[in-house]
């Protein structure tokens, strides 16, 4: 019988919380606001004004009102936070190897990386769609890479 | 085998990552706001100069994952993922008490630079396609950015942002290089 074990579940859940809370900054302040509230002095917005460029043309919106992140930066916290919840049920199916959560951290970032530079040097123009998908690629598979320091799983008689 | 009681200081190592990172972030983030004073506001939230900021920012944001390489390889040892987690975080804080210093002594080389900076934020904002009523309260928010508590304010946003993504990285950092396995 398979039985999951949880290990540094303090550390899991201190994560957990923190990354979600993350993604819910990250959503901006339209989340809760119709009316359209003004983005560029709201604590979301200054929260991320360091770590994403935040171009209105690169985000999406909520009630009219653009989100704290851009849609590459978006899907990586939410990817992230998606995969830190569904962890216990990815170790369920895949419980040994790790080398393949390896290689979708480096793929993810590679592709990241191309796609940013391609769009740099006008080989292509990528799209919120494209962004969103790259991003949340990254994001998940980063949140997998840390699958065995979070849940194992036993087999007993 | 980790041991937790013989296993030397890791502070040396935050302390050099959050430096690297805290002047990062500064310098990126100057060179931006001077790119931007080199323009015409346009009434556009991002300009090319905030993506250059954000680059530095990015690098800024690996501080947690460069602590614990140094630190593993400063001193050979392996530890779990909880303790990656910790210097991450401490790399956070450390590194936004340093922003906060490098800027304010960057405020005393040049004074009129925040002055500078706002006075084209609120050039931006009257050129924007914006309602009156919330361009006022825009420019309204655009306080004293040298009053404590502006800075106070300004660094425990900025500690929110770097602090948890620095742990993740120093989780990384761990895994990767500090793993026992």
């Amino acid at each position: 019988m398979k039985k999951l074990q949880a290990n540094n579940k303090a550390l899991y859940y201190s994560i957990l919380m923190a990354s979600g809370f993350l993604f819910y900054a990250a959503l901006g302040p339209g989340l809760f606001d119709s009316t359209g509230s003004f983005t560029y002095t709201s604590w979301q917005y200054q929260v991320f004004d360091i770590l994403c460029h935040q171009d209105e043309l690169r985000s999406f919106d909520i009630s009219g009102t653009q989100m704290a992140v851009c849609s590459r930066c978006i899907s990586i916290y939410g990817f992230f936070f998606f995969g830190l919840l569904i962890l216990p049920v990815y170790v369920w199916f895949n419980p040994i190897t790790q080398k393949k959560e390896m290689g979708w951290l480096i793929v993810s970032i590679l592709l990241n990386l191309i796609d940013v530079f391609g769009n740099y040097f006008e080989i292509w123009t990528n799209t919120h769609i494209s962004r969103f998908l790259l991003g949340g690629a990254f994001g998940i598979a980063l949140a997998l890479f840390l699958k065995n320091e979070f849940f194992t799983l036993n087999k007993s008689e | 085998m980790e041991n937790e009681q013989v296993q030397p200081s890791y502070w040396n190592s935050v302390i050099i990552a959050s430096l690297l990172t805290a002047i990062i972030i500064t310098a990126f983030s100057l060179i931006g706001g001077y790119m931007t004073l080199g323009t015409e506001p346009s009434g556009s939230f991002f300009s090319s100069a905030q993506l250059f900021g954000t680059i530095g920012c990015l690098v800024g944001a690996l501080g947690g994952l460069f602590a614990n390489w140094h630190y593993v390889k400063e001193n050979k040892v392996t530890y779990k993922i909880g303790k990656g987690a910790l210097i991450g975080l401490f790399v956070g804080l450390v590194a936004t008490i340093f922003s906060v210093i490098i800027g304010q002594i960057w405020n005393v080389l040049d004074p009129g630079y925040q002055e500078a900076l706002i006075e084209w934020n609120i050039q931006n904002l009257e050129a924007m396609q914006m309602p009156a009523e919330a361009r006022e309260q825009a420019i309204a928010g655009f306080d004293d950015p040298n009053s404590l508590s502006n800075i106070g304010l300004q660094a425990l946003f900025t500690f929110i942002g770097l602090g948890i993504v620095n742990v993740i990285s120093g989780l990384i950092g761990a895994k990767v290089f500090a793993s026992e396995e």
